[in-house]
């Protein structure tokens, strides 16, 4: 929305009342379009429904009128001329309103009782000219007849008045609706004008309430800003970015804001904190603000100058220089001609320490401070110890030569004393540290010696150890092949039986071998009867059949007789089959018996051979059991009296390192002292030599 | 019993009249195996039905005569009928257990039997099992009376074995001219 804080405030305003009104057209134009609708319903309302009725209305009537009128022709006979008229009068009439009103769209409902009223009507009309005809004719019967309750032609007009009046119920009917839809209209136009104009009235004061804000917000803003400026608070920028008058007032003061701060406000700081080094310019010849702040720091970069100038001066130490003070006014003058001051009264007391220090410098301590110089304050008392530090040195350094002389001579003899302990003492380290180094050799040797005697004692133990082992496993290798020895026995007693056991079924499958041959041979001979007895029926069955119609019970006969020879041999073939089946199986299990038979064989004489190898095993483990034992017996023996030997030489390793040990320590002892010695020869020395410095020192002072 | 012998008609009489006006169409056949195939021949045309003895070879007679038996005293002539009808023989039969088929001295004049792999049975027919037309393609020499449609049981179902009928007379017709 920044385009409309861009906008000048006076078309601002004219452009808020132009949307109001525009919005004012919009619901005008919605209440139009709604009267418009409700108009078209009420035109349709008569077109559709009053007109169609007033059509029905005057049809009935003319269908009464004319019912009556028929009564009349018929049984007033004087009126009927003026009666026929007025009924073909009124059938004119009623074909001309039902024209009228067909000629509309019907609805289904409508068409359906149409369709009813014109056949009846047409019905109608031909019954009355036929009733008229008849009356004419004064056939009174046919009149009757036709006039009676139930004829046809009352039966037509009571049909046609029916649908004139389902068609009026109709029309009545569809006018209930419209009416009703128009209502419905005419409320729902009402609640959108209701909310056309309450949408109008929100959003006009809407945009009242927005134009108000876009600028009376600024303006709260700006005096804001104009009165922090007041207050001193000149950081503060009102950065508004709009385009309208408002904005460029906002700028303006922002703009005068940065420029005090930035100018007059960071001058004013910089000399605070002692920079001087800004140059400012006046904007104008009425710029009343710049040119007595440039004054300000130009006067004061001068008096900066000055005093720099003397600092400098006394810092190189040219005591001499002076500032002029001429050149500048009111209190500036009195920074600088006080420092002129200042140095005058410094510089004199100076002077004169400076050359009595001097002297004291050159190893003069008889020097003293110029009375004739007149000192004040502080510088009195500088005075006054300067001559002190004279007077006391002088005293001090006529002591010191004294001392100095005694002790040189009380050195000399230190040094003679101590030469002489130093010799013996070194004798005596030489020898220590020969006896170490020899005892030292000698406990390595023995050292070697143990470890080969430990090494050798733990072989013997591992021979022994081992030879145990040895000779439970042995132990165990005997006790298994006696096991298995005898389990070979056990196992050979088996194979025996089975042996036993197979010989026997091998002479039972033989004898039922034998069995089965013979039941063979009686089969054999039960086929053979059986085919002889199938050729006998056959040829008997030949011989009926010849002999033709006597035969034939003999026929049945041969027939029967061949069925069952025909039986018999099939029963033998099966019983030879099993038989076959059988004898192969038998010989089978001779076979199976047979292999079984030399399988126990082998198994046997490999069970034989077995037997001995375990015997020769047992024998030779016996054997080396033995042996095993006589060396575990050695290898105790040797065990022992290396132990022996190993405690003998331990006991010499401990006399030798004892010794070792001893003469260490004294090599140590006279190392030591031996140093000591040599710290005493060295510090004597020295004080040799600084009694000698000192000495040279202390004679070049003047006491 | 017929029907004409009886006074009284009840059902099962009245069938068997039925049988045996039915056995004017039928008729009686041996019938045997020449290898796997059923021959049939007019059992009228048989005499009896021999098991196999030692026949005796002639020399220079045609390759289907099989030579000579001694039957009781009378010398039988004995013909191959599969070397006659060229049916292959089979490696493994033997002659010995086969069967001779003695025939009717009326067909050839002279005392003849046929050898025949087996002998199944006496049968009757009837002409509506025999299809005489399904013989067409085989040659005159074929003598090959018709195709008998036999009834058997294979399992559970009821199948047509076939079964050939030959004219044996006509087959052994060349033998009697020349006896």
């Amino acid at each position: 929305m920044s385009f409309i804080d861009d906008m000048k405030i006076g078309r601002k305003l004219i452009g808020g009342f132009l949307i109001v009104t525009l919005i004012l057209i919009l619901v005008a134009m919605v209440g139009y379009t709604n009267i418009g609708t409700i108009a078209d319903h009420s035109k349709k309302m008569y077109n559709d429904c009053t007109v169609p009725i007033e059509k029905i209305g005057i049809i009935d009537s003319n269908l009464e009128r004319m019912q009556g009128n028929i009564y009349k022709y018929a049984y007033v006979p004087e009126s009927r001329p003026a009666i026929e008229s007025a009924i073909e009068g009124d059938i004119a009439a009623v074909n001309k309103e039902w024209d009228a009103y067909t000629g509309r769209q019907l609805t289904v409902n409508e068409k359906k009782q149409a369709d009813a009223f014109e056949k009846n009507w047409l019905l109608l009309q031909q019954g009355y000219r036929q009733l008229m005809k008849d009356a004419k004719a004064n056939d009174k019967n046919a009149v009757n007849t036709a006039l009676a309750r139930g004829s046809p032609v009352s039966e037509a007009f009571n049909a046609a008045m029916g649908a004139v009046e389902a068609i009026a119920e109709i029309n009545l009917q569809k006018a209930k609706a419209l009416d009703d839809e128009s209502d419905a209209l005419a409320a729902s136009a009402g609640m959108t004008m209701l909310i056309a104009t309450l949408i109008a009235v929100i959003a006009a004061i809407g945009i009242a309430l927005y134009l108000a804000k876009s600028i009376t917000g600024p303006v709260e803003r700006v005096k804001q800003g104009i009165t922090d400026i007041h207050q001193g608070r000149v950081s503060n920028r009102l950065n508004m970015n709009r385009k309208d008058e408002l904005g460029e007032m906002a700028d303006t003061l922002d703009k005068f804001a940065s420029d005090f701060q930035k100018y007059i406000l960071g001058t004013m700081v910089m000399i605070a904190e002692g920079d001087f080094s800004r140059n400012l310019k006046p904007r104008d010849d009425k710029d009343e603000i710049v040119p007595p702040v440039k004054k300000v720091i130009e006067t004061l970069r001068a008096v900066n100058e000055e005093s720099n100038k003397l600092s400098r001066a006394a810092v190189e130490g040219k005591l001499s220089v002076r500032g002029n003070a001429d050149q500048f006014k009111g209190g500036y003058w009195e920074i600088i001609a006080g420092l002129n001051k200042t140095m005058d009264n410094v510089v004199a007391p100076l002077n004169e320490a400076m050359r009595v220090s001097g002297q004291y410098a050159n190893g003069d301590f008889t020097a003293r401070f110029n009375d004739k110089i007149k000192v004040n304050g502080d510088f009195k008392k500088f005075r006054d110890e300067l001559n002190e530090i004279g007077e006391k040195v002088a005293k001090a350094l006529q002591g010191i030569n004294q001392q100095v002389g005694d002790l040189a001579a009380s050195a000399e003899e230190a040094n003679a004393s101590v030469e002489e302990v130093s010799a013996g003492s070194a004798q005596v380290a030489k020898n220590a540290s020969g006896v170490s180094i020899n005892a030292e050799k000698a406990t390595q040797g023995i050292e070697q010696v143990q470890k080969a005697m430990e090494d050798l004692s733990r072989t013997i133990q591992d021979v022994a150890t081992k030879s145990e082992v040895v000779a439970k496993i042995v132990q165990d290798t005997t006790n298994f092949s006696r096991e298995g020895m005898e389990l070979a026995q056990k196992t050979e007693q088996g194979m025996q039986g089975i042996t036993k056991s197979s010989n026997d079924v091998n002479q039972i499958i033989g004898e039922i071998k034998d069995q089965m041959d013979k039941i063979s041979e009686i089969v054999n001979l039960i086929t053979d009867l059986a085919n002889q007895t199938n050729l006998l029926a056959l040829n008997a069955a030949i011989e009926a059949a010849r002999a033709g119609d006597a035969g034939r019970g003999f026929a049945v006969v041969a027939t029967e007789v061949k069925s069952l020879a025909v039986e018999s041999r099939a029963s033998a073939e099966r019983i030879s089959a099993m038989i076959d089946n059988l004898q192969k199986q038998t010989l089978n299990a001779v076979d199976a018996v047979t292999s079984a038979n030399t399988g126990v064989r082998e198994g046997s004489e490999a069970l034989h051979e077995t037997l001995s190898s375990f015997t020769r095993i047992v024998a030779s483990i016996d054997k080396i059991s033995q042996n095993v034992s006589e060396v575990a017996a050695a290898a105790e023996e040797q065990a022992a009296s290396v132990q022996e030997v190993t405690a003998s030489v331990h006991e010499v390793n401990g006399l030798m390192q004892n010794t070792t040990r001893e003469a260490t320590d004294a090599a140590a002892a006279s190392e030591e002292s031996s140093a000591a010695i040599d710290q005493i020869t060295k510090v004597v020395a020295n004080v040799n030599t600084i009694v000698d410095k000192l000495t040279k020192e202390v004679s070049r002072f003047k006491v | 019993m017929t029907a004409e012998s009886s006074g009284t008609v009840t059902a099962p009489l009245l069938e068997r009249s039925k049988v045996s006006a039915r056995q004017q169409d039928s008729f009686q056949v041996l019938e045997f195996l020449l290898g796997k195939e059923h021959f049939a021949i007019d059992l009228f045309d048989v005499r009896e039905v021999v098991e196999y003895t030692t026949i005796t070879k002639l020399p220079n007679t045609l390759p289907y005569m099989k030579g000579i038996i001694d039957l009781r005293g009378e010398i039988t002539t004995i013909i191959d009928l599969k070397e006659r009808l060229h049916i292959p023989r089979e490696e493994d039969r033997s002659d010995e257990s086969g069967r001779f088929i003695v025939l009717d001295e009326k067909l050839t004049g002279a005392k003849t039997g046929i050898l025949v792999d087996d002998v199944l049975a006496v049968s009757t027919f009837e002409k509506g099992d025999v299809d005489a037309a399904s013989t067409a393609g085989a040659g005159d020499d074929a003598a090959i009376l018709g195709i008998i449609k036999k009834r058997a049981k294979d399992k559970e179902n009821t199948v047509n074995e076939l079964v050939i009928w030959i004219d044996i007379r006509e087959t052994l017709s060349h033998i009697k001219k020349r006896v």
